[in-house]
Parts: structure tokens; C-alpha cells; sequence
């Protein structure tokens, strides 16, 4: 005990020791006072940075509700956007952002014409370039609200932009503006996923409208599973009902259980008269995922011929399953060609899954 | 005595060397959330927008339950609050005996619902099941007592939605949670199979319409050192844990899983006091040989506020458990240790874990041991001691302020003066809250070496969450619908 209490005491009295702790300890204590100095200073910051903003907002909201009502002295407006500082851009932009969310196209228009008077278009593409990816986001995600045209090529630079929030940002933008010169590399984004999120590529391309139709149907027989999938979610969306029903029956063959699970599930989004053939076998796929979705959608189409798919799923081995065909029995019996039959075979029936749905139906659930 | 001085010295040198690894190995981890929290700031800023439907998955809530007649009208009132569709709710009553299913039943009114049949996971069988005439989204399910995994496992054979999602009775979700964690999903949906949010404590805070609209932090040291305990365990460490797919562990209190998953490597297991952590371990053992991409991820902006433990007893009772489920996994899937194939689970976060988390409170208490014993016989060498002391408790607080500095970053919920509480209680956890804490999880090593299980413990509930429920409620009156 001794001996280590002497060696502990011979090495304190190391003038290396205690140099070498002194060093860590200023290390460390200056480490943890810059942490918290940092903390404290940004607190700092952000309330002047809180002021100032609410400073600004007072002095902007007035301009906003000209820009949004008609310009009257644009040139004030120009010279008070060219004076806009880092702060205020960002604040300046989100307000108009908030504005036009509900603004009607109408008022849009206005606005974008307004701003196209002022030079503010200008700034924002020239925003599109800045350092910090948020604002380069923030400027794309304007852009996209007041539906600049002028700026899809900028946008469609920025969909190789370096951070994804900003690839993401130009391509909402450009599903809002709906320009078709960025179909082709919104479709490149698509049909190769991974640079950009597959359901916000999706949307956008939806926005497009029917030009984006060739692309869903590229998608279909694309070899990625997940591009398939949401091609079936475009296609049933993009194009006409009848057509999409003949691409999605195809879609029930493929070889992976969750394409085939979105085929059947987009099937029910197309119904026609007449249930698919595909479709009612879709009930016996040995995936489960593939016979809910197939059950669900068979709900939808308004074709007697879905019935005994439908109660023979009540006996689906997964509860799910069966839960979901007593609830496409229950919305069958109210359509007008299929009801009849359906709500007596509904009153013949003896099944929980059956009993589940009514008591879900009584309460306005299914 | 050359030998208990030779014994002496090897502890005190395997003491300094696990805090020297200790130190680089925490500090590191906390650099690391800090440039990923920066780096995501300057990405994104405050941005957020959730994706529209119908791409989403829905999404099932699971809330096992047992004696939380206080706090569970307004926890799921809060989870059916938040903004996200297609979602319900099943609570999943673990054979309560006092009335959290008749304060279900008078604020939801709850109506009969056939049972049923084809559950896919075992469990201690269903009793009654209930739809909410108020919201049918919310199914409750009372079953025999079976324990916490048991219920969730219940919940899950009664869940619809693609993804399913676990929360405690005794939490609340901010509104965008399930839309953020989700969100995770979408950005890589061919390889994220779980995700884990923040676990905040929600004591002292202000809670509106079942929402924490003011969070605060609790000026008792208990309270307060959990908090500081817990942003350092999710800003400072799983944030950099997620980047590196090494996660271990989603928290109980909020995670989200896919249901097929889930129930492909066949639920939760009944067999350890650490299910949470359990699970996220088998996932990567049975998925990773398999799909090597797999991610399983954390998503530092979805929130969740839970009580802490308000007194030392409850807090003892839940930190032995949840050191017995650790020892627990790590012996489970210790086949994971070291091998390339498991990535960074096998190579980084395992033999961290273990060092750190398993040996670390021993090596802890040790060292508190031999200080003790050296200054009654006043043989202990001052100097050596105090710059030691020092260099330890600058280590701790430098992590602690990282950890608040990364929540101001990232999130500012807190007020100045709730900053300064964190800050000054986690300078004086060394002297109270981390010994004790050691101590704790010394003993739950010792339970669980001798093989004894400690039980899951009550702790005291409501403190934070809800007032009491008025004296009488009324007796659970299901009314079952006749075709």
C-alpha cells in the first residue's frame, strides 16, 4: 500500500506530470467554456436576429400585401429587394411563401408578375448558387411556389446540386412550375433513384401531368422493384382509367410480391365494371401483402363477380386479410350492380371478420 | 503485501487505461453527432415538409399498458392528435388491475368488437377487444397479463398498417413526429427497416391539449441530471451511433418498425428485461448476413416526451432492469462480436458496448473503492487524486456541454435558464448521480451473474403527464353492436 501510494506521490513530483496535466486540464476546461461561450453567444444572436426579424416583417408585410393585392409603386419595391441583407432574404422569402400558400393561381400570376417587375426573380435564381444549401433550397422552393418559368433551367441545375435538400428542393420546385423541359431529367431522377427521394420524384413528375405518362410506363418494366412500385402508383394516376387497368393486370404476373401487392392496391384507384381477372386471382397470391391489397381493392369494382373471391378471403390464414375482405363486402354492398347479392350473402354469412366490418361500418369506418 | 500492492496497481493502471478509452471513445462519438447535427442544420435549416399521401405507409401505434389509469386518456389523446395519416391506435391492455380500461372505455367509448382469431405471434391470449365510437381509429385490447413484450407482441397481431410504431402509455408525440421518423423510411425505403426518435423527460414541462408545448427542465437534481443524462445519451451518441449503422438499441418508449419484419424474426422477446434493445440486436444479426444494406437509424428530430422516474427508488428499480436487459443482449448476440459481416455493430458499438457499458460501472465502483480505502488508511496521494478528479469531471461536463450545444443547434427547446440547469446539474452528477448510478448497475451485474431477475418495478406515474382522473369514473360498460 505504501509502495503504491509512494509511487503515486514519486510520479506527481514528475515535472513532465504535472506539465502534462496542466496542459489537458486548460485543454479541456477552455474546451468546455468555448461549448458553452458558443451556446450563450448563438443565444445572443438569435434574440437580435429575433428582433430584427420582427422588425423587418413589420416593415415587409405591408409590401407583401401590395405585391399580393397589385403593384403600385414598384420602384419602391425594386429598390427595397435589391437592399434586402442575408437576414431579411430568407425572412422575406418564407413570408411570401406563407402567403401564397393559399393564394389562389389568380393571385399567383399577380404576384409572379409583380415580382418579375421588381427584379426579384433575378435575385432568387441568383440565390440559387449560395454557399449555404438551405437558402439555395429556400430560393428553389420559392421559385417553384410563385411558378417562375424562367428559372427551370437554373432549377434543373440544381437537381446535381451537391446536398440532396437542394436536389430535393428543385425538384418539387419543378413539379410546381410544370414545365416539360424538366421531364427528361426529372425522369433520369425517376427511373435511377437514389440522388433524390423516389415519392417526392413522383409527385413532381405527377405534377407534370400527362407528359409524365411515359415515364410511369418506362418505370413498369424497369428492373428496380422499387421503381416498378411506384410506376404502378403514377400510372394508375396518370392516365386514363382504362388503359391503366390493362398495364397494372400485367403488372399482378411480376415476380416481385411487392409489385404485385401495388398493382393490386392501384387497381382499386382504376375500378371499372368489371373486376380483372388478374385481380380476383391476386386474392390467392401466396404473398399476403398481394392478397390485401387485392381484397381491398376488389371493394371497389362494382362486379358481382368479386364475391366468392371475397368470401373465401374471410378465411385468409392472415387476419389481416380477412379483416380487409369483410370490409370490401361491406362497401360491395353498397354499390348499385353488385349490392344486392352481396348483402345476402352479407345476412348468410357467419364470419368475425365479417361482424368486425359492420360494427366499423355502423360507425362510419369503412 | 507486495501482492495487494501489485493487485493494487494493475486495477489502478486497468482504471486509467479504461478512462483513457473512456474519454477518447465518448468524446469522439459526441464530436461526431455535433458535425452531423451542424452538417444536417446547414442542409436543411428549419425546413421540413412531410411527403404527401399516397406513397405514405400507414402506420399502426402499439401502447401496451398496465396500471396507467392516470396517465392514458391524455397519451393517446395525444397520439391520435398527431399529424399523420393513415394511423391508428392499439392499446393494448396488459391485464391492468386498477381502471385504465374504464377511463379508456368513458373517454373513447369504446364498443365490443368480435376477437377473432389468427393472431401470428404467440401471446397470453386476448380477453375483449374495443373499437373507440369517438375515433375508430383507436382499438383497444384487453388481454391476460403477460408483461410489456407480450403486449406489444398482442399489439402487433392486431396492427394494419406496414408500419408499426411503439409507444409508452406514459408518453407524449410533438405533432410531426411519425411524419419525420417516416420520412427516414421514404428517403431509403429498400433498406431502412427500424427507426428510433428522441426520448426527451417531459417533467416540469407545460403540456397543452395533449401537446409539450413549453418544455421545461425540473430544477430537482434527479430530475434535471436525467435530462442532461438523456440529451447526452441520444444528441451525443446515437446520432453518430445511426450514421455509422452501429445502432444498438431504439428506445421503447418510441420506435418504428416494419410490421413484416417485425414479425418475420418473430416479435419481441419474452425472455430479456431489455426487449427494446433485443430486438434491434436480432434485426441486425438475422437481417445483415442477409440484406448487407440494411439500416436500422435514428431520427434525432422526431420527439417524444416520457416521465422520468421521479424518486430514487423508481429510478433504481428501472436502471437494474435495463443493466440486466443489456447484460442480457450482449450475451444473446454475442455471436456478433467482432465479425466484419455485422459491420459496425460487430466491430464498433458491441465491443464499445461492452467495454464501456458492462465493464465500465465495475472498473467505476472499483475506483471509487481503492480512493475510499486509500484515504482511510491517509494513504492516498492528493495531488494524483484531485488532477485526476479534475481531468474527470472536465471530460464529463465537456460532453455534456457538446450535447447541449448540439441541442441548441439542432432543436433550441430549451430555455437560457434550462440551459444553465443542465449544465450545473451535470457538473455535480460526478458527486452524487454517476456513483450511485455505478452502484446500481453494479448490482444488476451481480443479480444477474448469480441469476437472479429483478422484476419490472412500479414506478410512480402521472407526475408529469396528467392531473388525476376525477373519483368516479365509470364501470366499463362495452356495448356490443348487433348486426
Amino acid at each position: 500500500m505504501e509502495s503504491a501510494a509512494l509511487l503515486a506521490s514519486t510520479v506527481a513530483k514528475q515535472q513532465w506530470f504535472w506539465g502534462a496535466t496542466v496542459a489537458i486540464v486548460a485543454l479541456l476546461f477552455l474546451g468546455n467554456v468555448a461549448l458553452f461561450l458558443f451556446v450563450y453567444v448563438r443565444r445572443g444572436r438569435e434574440h437580435v436576429r429575433a428582433r430584427r426579424t420582427a422588425r423587418f416583417e413589420r416593415e415587409w408585410a405591408p409590401m407583401l400585401d401590395e405585391l399580393m393585392s397589385g403593384l403600385q409603386q414598384p420602384d419602391r419595391l425594386r429598390a427595397r429587394i435589391r437592399r434586402l441583407d442575408g437576414l431579411e432574404r430568407p425572412i422575406a422569402a418564407t413570408m411570401l411563401l406563407e402567403r401564397l400558400g393559399p393564394a389562389s393561381a389568380a393571385e399567383r400570376a399577380a404576384v409572379l408578375e409583380a415580382l418579375r417587375e421588381t427584379g426579384a426573380i433575378d435575385v432568387l435564381v441568383h440565390s440559387l448558387r449560395r454557399r449555404a444549401p438551405w437558402r439555395r433550397a429556400l430560393a428553389a422552393r420559392t421559385l417553384g411556389q410563385i411558378g417562375a418559368n424562367e428559372a427551370v433551367p437554373a432549377l434543373t441545375e440544381r437537381l446535381s446540386d451537391s446536398s440532396r435538400y437542394v436536389r430535393e428542393a428543385a425538384v418539387r420546385a419543378l413539379g410546381r412550375i410544370g414545365d416539360e423541359r424538366a421531364l427528361p431529367l426529372l425522369a433520369d431522377l425517376f427511373l435511377n433513384p437514389g440522388r433524390a427521394g423516389a415519392g417526392i420524384v413522383y409527385e413532381a413528375l405527377l405534377a407534370l401531368g400527362d407528359a409524365s405518362d411515359p415515364v410511369f410506363r418506362e418505370g413498369l418494366s424497369s428492373a428496380m422493384d422499387s421503381v416498378r412500385v411506384t410506376s404502378c402508383f403514377g400510372v394508375a394516376a396518370a392516365r386514363e382509367p382504362d388503359e391503366a387497368r390493362l398495364e397494372l393486370e400485367r403488372m399482378l404476373t411480376d415476380p416481385a410480391g411487392e409489385v404485385r401487392a401495388a398493382a393490386a392496391e392501384t387497381l382499386g384507384r382504376v375500378p371499372g365494371a368489371t373486376v380483372p381477372d388478374g385481380l380476383a386471382q391476386a386474392t390467392r397470391d401466396p404473398v399476403p401483402s398481394v392478397r390485401r391489397a387485392a381484397v381491398s381493392s376488389l371493394g371497389s369494382y362494382d362486379d358481382p363477380r368479386s364475391l366468392p373471391f371475397l368470401l373465401a378471403a374471410l378465411d385468409d390464414p392472415e387476419r389481416d386479410v380477412a379483416l380487409r375482405a369483410g370490409e370490401s363486402l361491406v362497401r360491395l354492398g353498397r354499390l348499385p350492380a353488385a349490392g344486392g347479392r352481396v348483402r345476402a350473402a352479407i345476412d348468410e354469412t357467419e364470419a368475425w371478420p365479417l361482424e368486425t366490418a359492420l360494427v366499423l361500418d355502423s360507425l362510419g369506418a369503412v | 503485501m507486495s501482492a495487494v500492492i501489485a493487485i493494487l496497481l494493475v486495477i489502478s493502471v486497468a482504471i486509467f487505461a479504461f478512462f483513457l478509452v473512456y474519454t477518447v471513445s465518448t468524446l469522439s462519438l459526441t464530436a461526431y453527432s455535433l458535425f452531423e447535427e451542424v452538417h444536417q442544420k446547414i442542409e436543411r435549416g428549419d425546413s421540413f415538409r412531410p411527403l404527401r399521401r399516397p406513397l405514405r405507409s400507414g402506420m399502426s401505434l402499439i401502447v401496451p399498458a398496465y396500471n396507467e389509469e392516470l396517465v392514458i386518456v391524455p397519451a393517446v389523446r395525444s397520439l391520435l392528435g398527431v399529424d399523420y395519416q393513415p394511423l391508428e391506435v392499439v392499446v393494448v391492455d396488459d391485464g391492468s388491475n386498477d381502471r385504465t380500461l374504464a377511463v379508456l372505455s368513458h373517454a373513447f367509448d369504446l364498443r365490443e368488437l368480435p376477437l377473432g382469431d389468427r393472431f401470428g405471434l404467440e401471446t397470453e391470449p386476448l380477453e375483449t377487444l374495443y373499437v373507440s365510437a369517438v375515433d375508430p381509429r383507436l382499438h383497444v385490447a384487453r388481454k391476460r397479463n403477460g408483461g410489456r413484450s407480450d403486449a406489444i407482441n398482442a399489439g402487433i397481431n392486431l396492427a394494419r398498417h406496414e408500419l408499426v410504431g411503439v409507444v409508452d402509455a406514459d408518453s407524449l408525440l410533438d405533432r410531426d413526429a411519425l411524419a419525420r421518423i417516416v420520412e427516414v423510411f421514404s428517403a431509403d425505403p429498400d433498406r431502412v427497416v427500424a427507426v428510433g426518435g428522441t426520448i426527451r423527460i417531459a417533467n416540469g414541462g407545460v403540456i397543452e391539449d395533449g401537446v409539450m408545448t413549453r418544455p421545461r427542465v425540473p430544477v430537482r437534481g434527479l430530475q434535471a441530471s436525467q435530462v442532461a443524462e438523456y440529451l447526452r445519451s441520444f444528441l451525443a451518441a446515437r446520432i453518430a451511433w445511426s450514421a455509422m449503422n452501429g445502432l444498438l438499441i431504439i428506445s421503447g418508449a418510441f420506435g418504428v418498425f416494419r410490421r413484416d419484419l417485425f414479425r418475420a424474426v418473430g416479435g419481441l422477446s419474452r425472455d430479456t428485461l431489455g426487449e427494446d434493445m433485443e430486438m434491434v440486436m436480432r434485426l441486425h444479426e438475422q437481417l445483415r448476413p442477409v440484406r448487407p444494406g440494411v439500416r436500422i437509424e435514428f431520427a434525432a428530430d422526431a420527439t417524444c416526451w416520457t416521465e422520468a422516474p421521479p424518486g430514487l427508488r423508481p429510478l433504481r428499480v428501472q436502471r437494474v432492469r435495463w443493466h440486466t436487459g443489456l447484460l442480457d443482449n450482449v450475451r444473446l448476440h454475442r455471436r456478433m462480436i467482432g465479425r466484419r459481416r455485422f459491420g459496425a455493430v460487430g466491430l464498433l458499438s458491441l465491443p464499445y458496448t461492452i467495454l464501456i457499458e458492462v465493464f465500465g460501472p465495475i472498473l467505476q465502483v472499483t475506483g471509487y473503492a481503492i480512493v475510499i480505502v486509500l484515504a482511510l488508511f491517509d494513504e492516498i496521494a492528493w495531488q494524483y487524486a484531485i488532477a485526476l478528479l479534475v481531468i474527470v469531471l472536465l471530460v464529463a461536463q465537456l460532453q455534456t456541454a457538446a450535447a447541449i450545444l448540439t441541442e441548441e443547434i439542432g432543436f433550441g427547446r430549451y430555455r437560457r435558464r434550462d440551459l444553465l440547469l443542465i449544465g450545473g446539474w451535470g457538473l455535480l452528477e460526478m458527486f452524487w448521480y454517476q456513483p450511485l448510478s455505478a452502484l446500481w448497475r453494479m448490482w444488476a451485474t451481480f443479480l444477474w451473474l448469480i441469476g437472479r431477475r429483478p422484476g419490472w418495478g412500479t414506478i410512480p406515474r402521472g407526475a408529469a403527464l396528467a392531473p388525476p382522473p376525477p373519483a368516479e369514473a365509470p364501470e366499463l360498460a362495452p356495448a356490443p353492436l348487433s348486426r
